[in-house]
């Protein structure tokens, strides 16, 4: 993963728990490296290293950091990193759920070593969307999930996860996000 | 067809011969609402490139190339080209424009419109080079920020190298002097008067201080060392007498634990060597100091010889062997290194900085060590030094003990000494006649001046500091007239330290001599400029001195180890001294004799109490001149008569007072004035003693 994310991720815990904090998760980790680069890429081990030593340091689940992160990560990295394109993505919930896999592909473009997962929106009836999520890398369904209760406070809108379907897949990880949007 | 069409451009104007819109896409219509079908194309769009488009046919003429049309109302951009559907549609557009929102246009003049992704087409690569730009910025960013951060990391530790410099500083001055009052005062405890009970607490009292001072001085060269403050000095020094030293600095210690200490010059003959005299004594020590305490039983035998040239310097490489415990080979890494301690039973042994200092000053003199060892038999240290040979001839030294001998040397010519303390005059004076020329005394640099002007001089002893004109100024006068450019001015100075050495000879001065005057250095000075007279004349002026080497080398192990107390010599931790050196006072009593003893003697007891009175005056009325000047004057003088400790006392103040130390001058002399009290009465003493 890039390292926008491992950066995203520090401001999170410096603004929460403080610089102490974060140092022991890098020593924790295990990081040689002291301080990432925002554009280049990183083995996604370093990630993973980061989310379980954030973990065990912050005493919480691995799955609560991911999600946690993914709110943080829309609310405040984001919008900090690229703006510009966020805004493009969609003014409404439903522009945004069907367009975000369109900023995916762009950032591809760019970013050559990035393998991004994919989204695809089911408009199912009114307020009722099936929303798939599919990426290389397993683990991050909570991440996702944190993402859409920020989406929810970005749009002004309630989304309720009715339920998330893991799918099986040969490899990385697919689940179907059942969302009912009002509001 | 046009959803076709759409899918690949978003934006699509049609228009026909008479330049009326006749298909607009939905994209555009999202942005520029008032555009109808039928509308002319001009009412809606300026074409902002290609330049001079009017007409129709203008337009024509310009398939192919990039179209830039603004909105009239500056509402709206968009890039793209001019083609002829005609041939595919049925519809009555003869031209279309194909493209997208123009996103450069749009950001620099229209950042309130905010473009969707859906606005453009898969493969339209705009947003795509918004996105590189973005990431662009950040990466700017991004290297401003690790920049800074080094900025401020490199001013961190930079701000804290000065404030660890600048803590040892104080720390030098601050753990030195109280240990250093520690110590003297219990050199002024009677331990005649002890049982053996108190003599026990006050040898682990001595022990302890001593010990600490040790600890106290490697650590602050280590830290000198890591500060880069550890400089290596080059002078003259005399290897037979280097090693002499060592062995009076440790004799004590290995005569106590039974082990027989030997030094050897392997090269058979005396040299004199230029080189940093102090690093090479303080490396020996701590090695020879190191093989006394982890050897039980035997020997240790120090050794130096030659072992090679380099770059016209001789290598000399001193060995130091012993019957001790042996060191485990696994370790030879890390001895050397610092914080490396022996673990015995459950105690570390020592700081762990000894070895590594060692280390890091013979590397710095530009050589190595290294050691060899067998376990349970004993090891070997040495190390290899390049070294030059001075000019100046080596001092007559031995390093077997040999009974009393007579050295006669004369010479003639005539000298002028120039110094302002009555005593050192008269001292001097004796001792340069002693040896035959003619002695003229100057008691200031301008009284000099006048004399070199008025007589004819072989030789100039020329003090420093002195009033009304002093030496340096007195010599720079002197070398401005041509005919004293060639004689011979040599400085006498309580200073050793090179750097001021070197202000002298750069200054016009041929030579130094330290103060107090030793009769061995001022022959040499005496030989070198002053024509000899021959033993065998019958000269009258010829000098017989009788030289007895205990009592030269133990007056000069004295003399370094009351000067380790309070300068910066690892030979502090050497035997303490009394107040007095009687074997140099009473060396002195020898050399003159009787009859040119006594008159100086008492005479410089009644000065020396007015000096007293004259400091005391001085301090409490704040004149730190005088006070400066009158320890400078006192300091030779009181250690001509081996008052050693006193005397290396007033080099310390007079070193305070250089600094503008308030703290430290008032420490330090009140410790001198109870000394300067106590001294007449001990000098009286011994020389009541001598009378016996």
């Amino acid at each position: 993963m890039y390292g926008l994310i491992h950066n995203a991720l520090r401001d999170m815990v410096l603004e929460t728990y403080g610089e102490e904090k974060w140092n022991e998760i890098l020593n924790v980790s295990k990081s040689s490296d002291q301080h990432f680069v925002t554009m280049q890429s990183y083995e996604d081990d370093v990630s993973y290293n980061l989310v379980g030593a954030a973990s065990e340091v912050l005493g919480a689940p691995a799955d609560v950091c991911l999600e946690t992160f993914g709110y943080y990560w829309l609310s405040n990295a984001a919008p900090k990193f690229y703006n510009s394109l966020l805004n493009s993505v969609g003014g409404n919930i439903f522009d945004f759920l069907s367009n975000v896999n369109n900023l995916h592909d762009r950032i591809t473009t760019t970013f050559i070593d990035y393998k991004p997962p994919t989204f695809r929106a089911e408009i199912l009836s009114d307020g009722v969307v099936k929303w798939h999520y599919q990426s290389s890398r397993a683990g991050l369904t909570p991440f996702v999930k944190g993402i859409i209760t920020a989406l929810a406070e970005r749009f002004e809108v309630k989304i309720d996860i009715e339920k998330i379907e893991p799918q099986e897949i040969e490899m990385g990880e697919y689940s179907i996000f059942y969302l009912t949007i009002s509001g | 067809m046009n959803s076709t069409i759409d899918s690949l451009y978003s934006i699509r104007i049609g228009i026909d011969h008479n330049l009326s819109i006749t298909e607009v896409s939905k994209t555009l219509l999202a942005y520029m609402p008032q555009v109808k079908l039928g509308d002319h194309f001009n009412d809606h769009f300026r074409v902002h490139r290609p330049s001079s488009i009017v007409t129709f046919d203008d337009i024509d003429k310009h398939q192919g190339l990039l179209f830039l049309l603004v909105g009239q109302s500056d509402d709206f951009a968009v890039r793209g080209q001019i083609v002829d559907m005609s041939p595919l549609q049925s519809s009555d557009s003869k031209l279309v424009f194909l493209g997208s929102p123009w996103v450069g246009w749009l950001s620099t003049n229209r950042p309130d419109i905010e473009l969707n992704i859906s606005d453009f087409s898969a493969q339209d690569a705009q947003l795509d080079q918004i996105f590189l730009t973005v990431t662009e910025q950040q990466n700017v960013k991004d290297l401003k920020e690790i920049a800074e951060k080094l900025q401020i990391a490199k001013e961190e530790a930079e701000e804290s190298n000065r404030i660890r410099s600048d803590f040892f500083a104080v720390m030098n001055h601050e753990m030195r002097t109280p240990l250093n009052g520690v110590i003297t005062a219990l050199n002024l405890f009677d331990t005649q008067q002890m049982n053996t009970h108190e003599k026990s607490l006050y040898g682990m009292a001595m022990d302890s201080a001593e010990n600490l001072l040790v600890v106290i001085n490697n650590v602050l060269d280590f830290s000198k060392l890591e500060a880069g403050k550890f400089e290596i000095e080059e002078t003259s020094f005399g290897l037979q007498e280097l090693l002499l030293s060592v062995r009076r600095v440790l004799i004590a210690k290995a005569t106590d634990k039974g082990i027989d200490l030997s030094v050897q010059n392997l090269q058979g003959k005396d040299v004199q060597l230029l080189g940093d005299d102090s690093k090479i004594r303080q490396v020996l020590i701590n090695l020879v100091s190191n093989a006394i305490k982890f050897t039980d039983a035997g020997s240790v035998a120090v050794g130096v010889e030659s072992v090679g040239e380099s770059n016209g310097k001789t290598i000399y490489r001193f060995a130091i062997v012993d019957t001790g415990h042996g060191v485990n080979p696994d370790i030879k890494d890390q001895i050397f290194q610092p914080f490396w301690t022996e673990v015995q039973g459950r105690a570390e042994i020592g700081t762990g900085l000894g070895l590594y200092i060692c280390r890091m000053a013979v590397e710095m003199m530009g050589g190595d060590v290294q050691f060899d060892s067998t376990v349970g038999e004993g090891s070997t240290f040495w190390f290899d030094v390049p070294l030059a040979v001075s000019e100046e001839p080596p001092e007559i030294t031995n390093l077997e003990v040999q009974p009393e001998r007579d050295i006669a040397f004369s010479c003639s010519g005539r000298v002028l000494l120039v110094e302002d303390n009555p005593t050192n005059q008269a001292l001097a004076k004796l001792l340069i006649k002693g040896y035959g020329p003619s002695v003229d005394v100057a008691g200031d640099g301008l009284e000099a001046i006048q004399l070199i002007q008025s007589y004819p001089y072989d030789l100039v002893l020329m003090d420093i500091n002195m009033p009304n004109m002093g030496g340096i100024e007195a010599t720079q006068t002197i070398r401005k007239d041509p005919q004293f450019d060639s004689l011979p001015i040599v400085a006498l100075t309580a200073y050793s330290g090179a750097s001021e050495r070197d202000k002298y000879l750069s200054m016009g001065m041929n030579g130094y001599l330290k103060k107090p005057i030793e009769s061995a250095r001022l022959m040499r000075h005496l030989a070198k400029w002053l024509p000899p007279v021959d033993r065998n004349s019958g000269d009258s002026h010829g000098y017989s001195r009788r030289e007895t080497d205990r009592r030269e080398t133990d007056r000069r192990e004295t003399d370094r180890r009351t000067e380790g107390l309070v300068s910066e010599s690892i030979e502090a931790h050497a035997v303490s001294t009394p107040q007095l050196d009687f074997a140099a006072f009473s060396k002195l009593f020898d050399e003159l004799g009787e009859k040119a003893f006594d008159p100086i003697f008492f005479d410089f007891l009644k000065d020396f109490e007015e000096a007293v009175v004259r400091m005391e005056v001085s301090w409490a009325e704040k004149q730190l001149v005088h006070l400066a000047r009158e320890a400078h004057s006192l300091c030779s003088c009181l250690r001509t008569y081996g008052a050693m400790k006193l005397g290396g006392r007033m080099e310390a103040l007079d070193n305070r007072i250089k600094q503008n130390d308030i703290e430290g001058i008032s420490s330090e002399l009140e410790i001198a004035l109870q000394e300067c009290r106590k001294l007449p009465d001990i000098l009286k003493d011994a020389r009541a003693k001598i009378s016996t």
